[in-house]
């Protein structure tokens, strides 16, 4: 017990003498808000993206596309994908599909598209989605925003959230297809999935205008249960008829979310490190400074009778303390700066996310850093010679 | 010089403080320099791209561009050359190694400028229906020679009509590299044209439109895809530069997260050096009096203070340059395949000329306080408190 009343004592003491330290202190808190701020920032990417994959996919859904999908430059498998009338006739028949309360199997077969910019030199691709009758009982996550959903038949989409933010298209504009101007008649939420950074329209009519008239880019597949996909996916690549393949619907968009998500962590954590790195030596350089201007007063402690262990502990704390304040300055301005902002990266458009987790992870990150640069002055400061130390001036 | 002893002991006034300073500044400046590089390499991947060429594409993927396209596009006002195209993506033994060859078609010598093939390049490639010409950089990395035989296999199935997938291409010559890029290699249209399947020979292709002066190129590309708008094959058509600067912009905004992420490198260390020489001023402050009372000038003593700052700075700037250069390409091998033709950061002279620019101000920044006080420093009472 002594030793932790003694660790209290110290740290408790440590930190009331912070203000006549207060310059090097605020330092080493602005520092830690710089790191943490400019990691949690540059994560909020992948989380976003992540986060906006996770919830366009379903374990209980399987999405069926053809074997041989190249996708090209940002594409999905999806889009390059060719599911023929005649293999859509035999998904209907498979087994473990889910039923609809009439009894119909749960299947929809559904076509996407790339649209060019608008016009000309503009950046930016936007994908187009043709939904059939079953799409949206699919996707209990769709949600009408604004305006109306399309007719089918009818040459005429909706826009999601992301795709309305990210182009500037609205309810009453028109889009460029190759047989004529369409209306923009509504637009859609789908629980912030990537789905919102598309345009949606019927089937049919958005095949003929992509130019897609005799196949399908994918069939998506209510599963009777989530457990159901293997002997799914069996049955589907084993038919010789077929030569399709199938991934959990969950799983595709994770898939293809982690394409680009593992360049940008990559590049936040080099980031994260290299800064951390700088703090690093920077918290050393402050912490040592900070124990030789505490000489006398941690000469005084161990003359008293408190041990080297409890010194070097408080100021191990003293500097996990700051970093924590600044950690949480630095993630709350990277939280109120960024987070919910739309973005459009690799044609992927998704809100940048700084989740509780992500602020916890910037916090630990900046505990650690801490208490790796309090380990060398705390260490000098558990062994500072005491009776030296109480003669300083 | 008969100053370097005072700057040399004042450097070294506190040893671990003082490599610890020049640690973190060279850590700041290797994140900063890493900056500098990934937004002027990409600037210069943009610039590098003409502006005068346009690539013609399907508008749509299901739209496939026929070779009978291109007299139509030659008509256009503004056209100089048409070339056809058909790109082959594939692999060379191994389907991790991803190999692109460009195949263009007899006219490729008049609106491909930019690989800088000349007259008698382009003769000897077409008279050689499986040459392949090799840019330095490929050739590094393939490792072939003059007389080679290269074999990619397409990645498309069905690409050949007799069922095989594999293109053997004999290497023709080594031709110097494209700036900022990351290595070519061109074939011929009619060696790949002619092995496939007779219902697509003609088809799939894309064109590359020379136009005769760079300011029309937008014009021209409206009225190319104006021209087939509504046909089978509806085109999209953008010029070089554009693409490129589309493919550079395509991770984000670019120049905003690399300028707050530098911003945020030096602010921390400005804070860092001006708190460090802040206590250095103030507890040498006696010793400063002391070379002011033996006949120092106020502007030698503040030269003095600024070289023991901008010293680290600059040694800082000029190591923390060279790591960023070890550390650029690392990020790279996690980019996705079909954007892997990015470049490199480079850090090139500018990056360390700019380095140096922003270390030499970082350290007047950090010394302002400090040398106001040094300024209005009172000589007498330093030394007063000296002698008690």
């Amino acid at each position: 017990m002594k030793p932790l009343v003694e660790m209290l004592v110290a740290t408790r003491l440590s930190l009331m003498t912070l203000p006549q330290r207060m310059g090097s202190s605020l330092v080493i808190v602005v520092c830690m808000a710089c790191v943490v701020g400019v990691l949690v920032s540059l994560l909020s990417v992948t989380v976003g993206l992540l986060q906006a994959s996770e919830v366009a996919g379903s374990p209980s859904r399987a999405i069926v596309f053809s074997k041989d999908a190249y996708p090209g430059p940002g594409g999905r498998p999806e889009e390059a994908s060719h599911i023929s009338r005649e293999a859509l006739a035999v998904l209907e028949g498979a087994p473990y599909m889910a039923r609809f309360a009439d009894g119909k199997p749960v299947i929809e077969a559904e076509v996407l598209g790339i649209l060019p910019p608008v016009e000309g030199f503009a950046s930016g691709s936007l994908f187009i989605r043709g939904l059939g009758r079953n799409s949206l009982a699919m996707r209990p996550e769709f949600r009408i925003t604004e305006g109306r959903l399309f007719r089918p038949g009818m040459h005429e989409v909706i826009v999601g959230r992301g795709a309305a933010k990210v182009f500037g298209l609205e309810v009453g504009d028109t889009i460029i297809m190759p047989d004529g101007e369409w209306p923009i008649v509504g637009s859609f939420s789908a629980g912030g999935s990537i789905m919102e950074a598309e345009l949606v329209g019927d089937a049919p009519t958005v095949m003929s205008a992509v130019m897609r008239t005799t196949n399908f880019s994918s069939v998506l597949i209510g599963l009777d249960s989530p457990d159901s996909f293997d002997a799914f996916k069996s049955w589907l690549t084993s038919n010789p008829a077929l030569s399709l393949t199938a991934e959990r619907q969950s799983d595709y968009y994770r898939r293809v979310a982690r394409r680009y998500s593992s360049f940008f962590t990559s590049v936040a954590y080099l980031v994260g490190m290299i800064m951390a790195l700088g703090a690093l030596f920077g918290s050393v350089k402050i912490l040592h400074g900070s124990v030789d201007s505490r000489a006398r007063e941690i000469a005084a402690l161990r003359a008293i009778g408190y041990g080297g262990v409890a010194v070097a502990v408080s100021v191990i704390l003293e500097a996990v303390a700051l970093s924590v304040i600044g950690a949480l300055i630095g993630a709350g301005i990277a939280r109120v700066l960024f987070d919910g902002r739309w973005q459009a990266i690799f044609n992927a458009v998704f809100t940048l996310s700084i989740s509780p987790q992500l602020v916890a992870l910037g916090v630990a990150w900046a505990m650690l850093i801490a208490a790796l640069g309090g380990l060398a002055p705390a260490i000098r400061s558990a062994r500072l010679p005491v009776a030296e130390a109480l003669r300083r001036s | 010089m008969k100053y370097a002893p005072l700057v040399w002991s004042a450097l070294w006034h506190k040893p671990v403080e003082a490599v610890l300073t020049w640690l973190t500044v060279t850590v700041a400046f290797a994140l900063f320099g890493l900056m500098l590089g990934v937004n002027a390499t990409l600037q210069a991947y943009i610039d590098s791209a003409p502006e005068d060429i346009l690539s013609v594409y399907p508008r749509f993927q299901s739209a496939r561009l026929q070779v009978g396209m291109r007299e139509a596009i030659e008509r256009i006002d503004g056209v100089s050359a048409t070339s056809v195209m058909f790109i082959l993506n594939g692999y060379h033994t191994d389907p991790r190694n991803a190999v692109t060859v460009i195949t263009v078609d007899n006219r490729g010598s008049e609106a491909t400028p930019q690989f800088r093939l000349q007259p008698d390049h382009w003769q000897r490639l077409f008279s050689a229906p499986d040459g392949l010409y090799v840019s330095e950089r490929a050739a590094a990395r393939w490792n072939l020679r003059p007389g080679d035989t290269f074999i990619v296999n397409a990645r498309r199935p069905g690409l050949r009509a007799d069922g095989t997938s594999a293109f053997p291409f004999r290497v023709i010559d080594i031709v110097p590299d494209v700036p900022d890029s990351d290595g070519f290699l061109i074939g011929n249209f009619n060696y790949i044209d002619q092995a496939r399947p007779p219902q697509s020979q003609g088809r799939d292709v894309m064109f590359q439109v020379l136009v005769s002066d760079a300011s029309r190129a937008l014009e021209v590309s409206r009225q190319i895809d104006r021209l087939f708008a509504n046909s089978g094959t509806p085109t999209f058509s953008i010029s070089q530069r554009h693409a490129s600067q589309n493919m550079a912009n395509s991770s984000g905004n670019r120049a905003l997260a690399t300028s707050i992420v530098g911003a945020a490198g030096l602010f921390m260390i400005l804070l860092l050096i001006a708190n460090g020489i802040a206590q250095s001023v103030r507890e040498r402050a006696p010793q400063l009096a002391v070379l002011s009372a033996i006949g120092f000038q106020s502007r030698h003593v503040m030269g003095l203070i600024l070289a023991e700052v901008a010293i680290p700075c600059l040694a800082g700037a000029i190591l923390g340059t060279f790591l960023a250069w070890q550390l650029a390409g690392w990020p790279l091998k996690f980019l996705p395949g079909d954007f892997a033709y990015l470049p490199a950061p480079t850090i090139s002279r500018s990056v360390l000329l700019w380095a140096l620019a922003f270390a030499a101000l970082l350290a007047v920044a950090s010394a302002v306080v400090p040398l106001i006080r040094v300024r209005r420093m009172s000589v007498v009472n330093q030394l007063a408190g000296l002698a008690r």
